[in-house]
């Protein structure tokens, strides 16, 4: 069985935009051996904590895409209130607010949306959070560190 | 009926597999009788919107759910926001949320609002 039996249409149509149309700042690559698991960078985006920075995640589609959502993890360590240390990303649209309208393409768009506007409001990892709202300068020099910038 | 059931049947298990919740499986012999209702009542609804076939009059071109263009004759289910989608496609998705997938717009109230209206 090749790897792209079975795989529908849709799956192959979004990856061929993908590769065709990228997005700026975004790359998302099917891996040979799995046409359904994805190796995406996302750079920092520009006058975010998170400029110069490149992250690498991963992106599963289960066999039920696109009724359900793709899962995406972080691979790079983060410092933000909405990701926790295992890579695991709170963002509404990953859960209860998936539309199989919705794509790869925005899904990825909304995670790089998430870089640059954090929200410790609806945290993941409790301590980031608290340390955004407390002291947004201490938490932005953390995520600096963990970045290995300065 | 028939349709919808074999729709949500799972080919791998002998059972059919519906949706609690969107992300929520099980099979239809784990259903507690409440959820039971409310696969059933949900089905009935889904009966109730319009179907057709595309006839290319539609600014629409492409079903979002298989990113497929939509061919003449394709049979496609009207929602009352006026998003059409393959009827297959669209049926797989409301029986895991009543929701539009393009707007976002619950069915439900869409389509009582819509009985209200044609009641005035």
């Amino acid at each position: 069985m090749s790897t792209s039996a079975g795989l529908p249409r849709r799956i192959l149509k979004e990856t061929q935009r993908l590769m065709a149309e990228p997005v700026a700042g975004i790359s998302a690559i099917p891996a040979e051996d799995n046409a359904r698991y994805f190796h995406v960078e996302i750079t920092g985006p520009k006058d975010s904590p998170f400029e110069g920075g490149i992250f690498k995640l991963e992106l599963f589609l289960p066999e039920e895409y696109p009724m359900a959502a793709p899962k995406v993890r972080f691979v790079t360590k983060i410092y933000h209130p909405n990701i926790d240390k295992l890579g695991r990303i709170c963002l509404d649209i990953l859960k209860d607010k998936w539309s199989p309208a919705l794509q790869i393409r925005t899904v990825l768009l909304s995670i790089q949306a998430l870089l640059s506007a954090p929200n410790p409001d609806d945290p993941l990892a409790n301590d980031v959070a608290e340390q955004w709202k407390v002291n947004e300068l201490a938490a932005i020099n953390k995520v600096l560190t963990v970045l290995d910038m300065i | 009926m028939d349709e919808l059931f074999v729709l949500h049947l799972n080919f791998q298990e002998d059972a059919p597999v519906y949706h609690v919740t969107p992300a929520q499986r099980r099979s239809v012999n784990q259903l507690s009788e409440e959820e039971q209702i409310k696969i059933a009542k949900r089905i009935g609804l889904i009966q109730h919107l319009p179907t057709g076939q595309y006839d290319g009059s539609k600014k629409i071109r492409e079903c979002v759910i298989c990113m497929l263009d939509f061919q003449i004759g394709d049979p496609v289910r009207f929602l009352p926001c006026m998003h059409i989608y393959h009827t297959k496609c669209i049926d797989d998705w409301l029986m895991r949320s009543f929701t539009c997938p393009s707007c976002l717009e619950p069915v439900e109230a869409a389509l009582l609002s819509s009985y209200d209206d044609g009641a005035q």
